[in-house]
């Protein structure tokens, strides 16, 4: 026996959304509960109510119109359109290139002017080395000289 | 064709598959729209122009198949719904109108006096809703969603989309139950 606190499933029942174990419960309450089959009579009234006024139709000519507003765009703008992206992306992927070349030779630039100053300390300490080594090789032949006056 | 096709078709661009699914659900989903907004027409047009233009513009990319298309669509078509709403209540009030206040030509033609009439009601009934009260009920009634669909639609659990569904209806008994409750 279903109490009546269930009622809440009698639009269920109304609308065919409850399985046949709970069909069969529900319609051996209804025989017993006045109250139940007077609540489902008033759904019932109510579902006729709306069935007998149902809304206006759109014509055939509205359905038309509507089909025409949403047609897409010609083709021929459409492949102006294909065109016009697949420039777009082939742009920004040479301008990204760009960039990145850029950057790079920048980076490569700075790289060689550091390397070209390193030579550059090196070639100066290397010809201040010579020079001490020559100027060492004189201070010896003077020496050498001195002694062989002697 | 199956939808699938047609939709990853309509997403390259493809103007025969837009239409073909526009005529597949246009319909339907004007219903919602108007059912939803109770506004006039160039509201409801745009908001199912721009469900599609959603759907067509990248939105397919999220259509993953956990839903029908038919849902997944309807689920576009809230969401824009919502988006005006919150757009309508920035500005200050205007009149809404009521959904299908206007008599449509076929139907209103068979009983045009009752069908206005009912229209008028339903419409009455609708606006004393809160939003997604309303929303159920527009799904519900007139969608013929499951309650598994409703709640993919209004992206909540199926316990949540029934559980308002239920206060909805209550709601509306409560208020109208005089008008509409003698039916069986």
């Amino acid at each position: 026996m279903i109490d009546c606190d269930d009622r809440i499933r009698l639009d269920a029942y109304h609308d065919g959304e409850l399985s046949p174990a709970e069909r069969s419960d529900l319609e051996a309450h209804l025989r017993d509960c006045p109250s139940c089959a007077a609540e489902l009579a008033a759904i019932r009234g109510m579902s006729g109510a709306f069935a007998d006024a149902t809304p206006r139709e759109p014509s055939h000519e509205q359905l038309l119109e509507l089909a025409a507003s949403v047609r897409a765009e010609p083709s021929e703008a459409r492949i102006l359109l294909r065109l016009f992206r697949v420039t777009a992306v082939a742009a920004a992927v040479l301008l990204s290139s760009a960039l990145a070349a850029a950057a790079y030779l920048s980076h490569r630039t700075e790289a060689a002017a550091h390397e070209a100053m390193v030579l550059d300390h090196v070639a100066t300490g290397s010809q201040s080395l010579v020079l001490a080594t020559d100027r060492a090789q004189w201070i010896a032949d003077d020496l050498r000289g001195a002694q062989e006056e002697r | 064709m199956k939808e699938e096709e047609l939709l990853e078709q309509a997403r390259r661009g493809e103007n025969a598959a837009r239409t073909e699914l526009v005529m597949r659900h246009g319909r339907r989903l004007f219903r919602l729209a108007a059912a939803l907004l109770g506004g006039g027409d160039a509201d409801v047009n745009d908001v199912v122009q721009e469900t599609f233009l959603a759907a067509f513009d990248g939105g397919l990319k999220a259509f993953k198949g956990d839903a029908s298309l038919s849902t997944w669509l309807s689920g576009i078509t809230i969401n824009r719904v919502r988006k005006l709403r919150r757009y309508r209540l920035s500005r200050p009030a205007g009149p809404l109108d009521g959904v299908g206040r206007q008599p449509d030509g076929d139907q209103a033609s068979r009983n045009p006096a009752t069908q206005v009439e009912q229209r008028m009601d339903v419409a009455t009934m609708l606006d004393s809703l809160p939003p997604e009260y309303r929303e159920v009920i527009v799904l519900r009634e007139w969608q013929q969603m499951s309650y598994a669909e409703m709640a993919s639609a209004l992206g909540v659990p199926e316990r949540t989309a029934e559980t308002r569904l239920t206060r909805a209806r209550r709601m509306l008994r409560q208020r109208f139950g005089g008008v509409v409750g003698g039916r069986q």
